[in-house]
């Protein structure tokens, strides 16, 4: 038999008192102790409580605005800019005293990386709903948007498009879903506009154009779209030519505009591509009257015509850009070019963006976001826009502008009250 | 159609891009001829060698065609070394190791430039990048005209150096007939003194 374990001997009642009259003894003590404590403690926060909350120290919840960028993958480039003008419009709020219609409440960024696909945006648009953000302002690409902002619109969470162009974003009827810059019908309608008044000006020089474009969804609708409208307008088309992102060799191309000399070229491909057709046609002796580029990669990007100057100098574009005449961008201008970044539409764009988002939550302390933006009339934003008014989410006072590179820098070109030079047109002759 | 000098053109340009991945063939073909390696990694060599001319070009700034010479003896070196140190003792004589060690490799090289040098597209820029040479009505890329003549100068070099000197006539001996070297290696052994 195993043997078994023997009975626990009773506790006898003196040794159970025992302990019991030193437990007491200390509990006194600390009996004593602690009604001290709690009269000077009771004393300390009434008094506290009865002060002014300044006095009190106390700080407010931050509230949490949540910005989606792709700052990993493909998009990184765009991304991280997206990201930082986004970091550098939330610390002047919080140095300006944060938002002062909820107690000087600092607003905390919750940033998520959308690694430059769909799924990854919506995935990290999950994650700023479980951090419980007020707000999400980014996306930068339509096709991460576009997710991104149905996920939001399940809790009812508002969502600031900053770039993305494509129309169906705003037109699927989210109350959640806004945008600040143009969209891809305000785009084209202005591109065609200033297209027709240039010539005009002009004495009409330019007829034949060929059209060169990135072979994706966005190149191809918006050739389909100039094909179609343009020749409206008195305008022939002669070529339309598909490139592939990423190409290594346009000789080819440049070889066929050659053959071809159309008056005008529209390219609306990505950077590199952009650049190297530009080098290839310069190479090829290829001069067409001008390159009239749309929300081209390169066509208004700073790093094309300081890199390549005499291959850039004439091409026009007409894409985001900043107020040339609006001093707050030379500020920012200065800062991002200290930490060693071109400053590219995609800098004012998102400051813009956060600003108006904050001015909405300053304008009724904690409430509705999405019904506070959408009645927004935000004047102080760094774009070349007309007064904001949203329509079913989008800004109806957005409008991209004409660019030229002239003399090594990007001037604004129209409209008039955004300008900083005259266009020269035809560019070469 | 097009114009008849477009389409000169066109073919020329082909001609000239041709010459240079022609060359780039020739030393897969030379590898696998005399050493029966199917050498996997010839791309990845090349893409270190093109990095090494990059790199050489964007820091110290060196122009990309005096680096020739210096790189082809570098390479030259990391060839020897890959064979001697990885792919001989990995592959123990099987031909088909061979296919899988060299594979292994081209595998490490490539993520290994990965890692260094991310995924954006490098160029190099020289004076003469986008120059032309006029031929007639014809516009042809000077850098694809110095690449065609290396090509074919390199090529030219190669054959005189496989028909006409010793050291090629022993390489076309051991391509032709493994064998027959090892067996004159035994006698040659066996014969000295």
């Amino acid at each position: 038999m195993a043997k078994r374990k023997p009975k626990p001997k009773p506790k006898s009642k003196c040794s159970k008192r025992r302990p019991k009259t030193k437990r007491r003894n200390d509990k006194t003590r600390i009996d004593i102790t602690r009604r001290k404590a709690l009269r000077t403690g009771t004393a300390a926060a009434a008094a506290t409580l009865a002060a002014p909350s300044v006095l009190w120290g106390a700080k407010p919840d931050p509230v949490k605005l949540g910005i989606l960028q792709p700052v990993t993958g493909a998009l990184a480039q765009d991304g991280q800019f997206g990201r930082k003008s986004a970091e550098m419009a939330i610390a002047d709020i919080n140095v300006a005293g944060g938002i002062k219609s909820m107690d000087g409440a600092k607003i905390e960024m919750v940033f998520g990386d959308a690694r430059s696909n769909p799924e990854a945006g919506v995935q990290e648009v999950e994650t700023m709903q479980s951090e419980d953000v007020a707000a999400i302002v980014g996306g930068f690409t339509s096709p991460i948007c576009l997710a991104a902002s149905q996920v939001a619109a399940r809790y009812d969470l508002a969502y600031m498009v900053d770039v993305g162009v494509s129309d169906s974003i705003t037109s699927r009827g989210l109350a959640n879903t806004f945008r600040f810059a143009p969209g891809f019908s305000i785009c084209t309608k202005i591109v065609i506009e200033n297209l027709v008044k240039l010539n005009e000006a002009a004495g009409n020089p330019a007829r034949t154009i060929a059209l060169v474009h990135e072979d994706g969804l966005f190149g191809t609708g918006l050739s389909d779209l100039m094909e179609k409208q343009l020749p409206e307008f008195g305008f022939e088309i002669v070529e339309r030519i598909a490139v592939p992102t990423p190409s290594r060799d346009l000789s080819n191309v440049a070889l066929r505009l050659r053959s071809l000399n159309p008056d005008l070229i529209i390219p609306s491909t990505c950077y590199g591509e952009t650049v190297l057709l530009a080098r290839t046609m310069q190479q090829q002796r290829v001069r067409p009257m001008a390159v009239y580029a749309v929300l081209n990669g390169a066509a208004s990007n700073r790093r094309f015509v300081d890199e390549f100057p005499e291959a850039a100098e004439g091409i026009m574009d007409v894409n985001h850009w900043y107020d040339p005449l609006n001093e707050k961008n030379a500020g920012l201008i200065e800062r991002s070019e200290a930490d060693g970044r071109i400053y590219a539409f995609n800098t004012p764009l998102n400051y813009s963006n956060v600003m108006l988002v904050a001015d909405a939550m300053e304008r009724a302390g904690s409430a509705d976001r999405a019904g506070l933006i959408a009645a927004s009339t935000f004047k102080d934003h760094l774009m070349t826009y007309g007064p904001t008014k949203f329509e079913g989410g989008q800004n109806t006072g957005a409008a991209p502008v004409s660019t030229q590179m002239q003399e090594v820098e990007i001037k604004v070109v129209r409209p008039e009250e955004f300008a900083n030079a005259k266009a020269k047109f035809p560019a070469n002759t | 159609m097009y114009p008849v000098p477009i389409v000169a053109e066109a073919m020329i340009n082909g001609l000239l891009t041709g010459a240079v991945y022609a060359l780039v063939a020739l030393g897969l073909t030379l590898v696998y001829g005399v050493l029966h390696i199917i050498n996997f990694a010839h791309g990845a060599f090349l893409t270190m060698a093109m990095f090494a001319v990059w790199l050489g070009n964007s820091v110290p700034g060196i122009d990309p065609y005096l680096m020739i010479v210096p790189l082809a003896l570098v390479f030259f070196a990391i060839g020897y070394g890959a064979q001697r140190l990885i792919i001989g003792p990995a592959s123990h004589g099987d031909d088909g190791n061979i296919l899988l060690v060299t594979l292994g490799l081209s595998i490490v090289i490539e993520n290994l430039l990965l890692a260094v040098f991310q995924s954006d597209t490098r160029s190099i820029s020289t004076d003469i990048s986008f120059q032309v040479v006029e031929v007639g009505p014809l516009l042809l890329s000077k850098a694809r005209l110095y690449g065609f003549v290396g090509a074919v100068v390199v090529t030219a070099l190669l054959w005189l150096l496989l028909s006409r000197s010793d050291t090629g006539k022993a390489i076309r001996a051991v391509a032709k007939e493994k064998m027959g070297r090892a067996w004159l290696a035994l006698t040659c052994a066996t014969s000295l003194p």
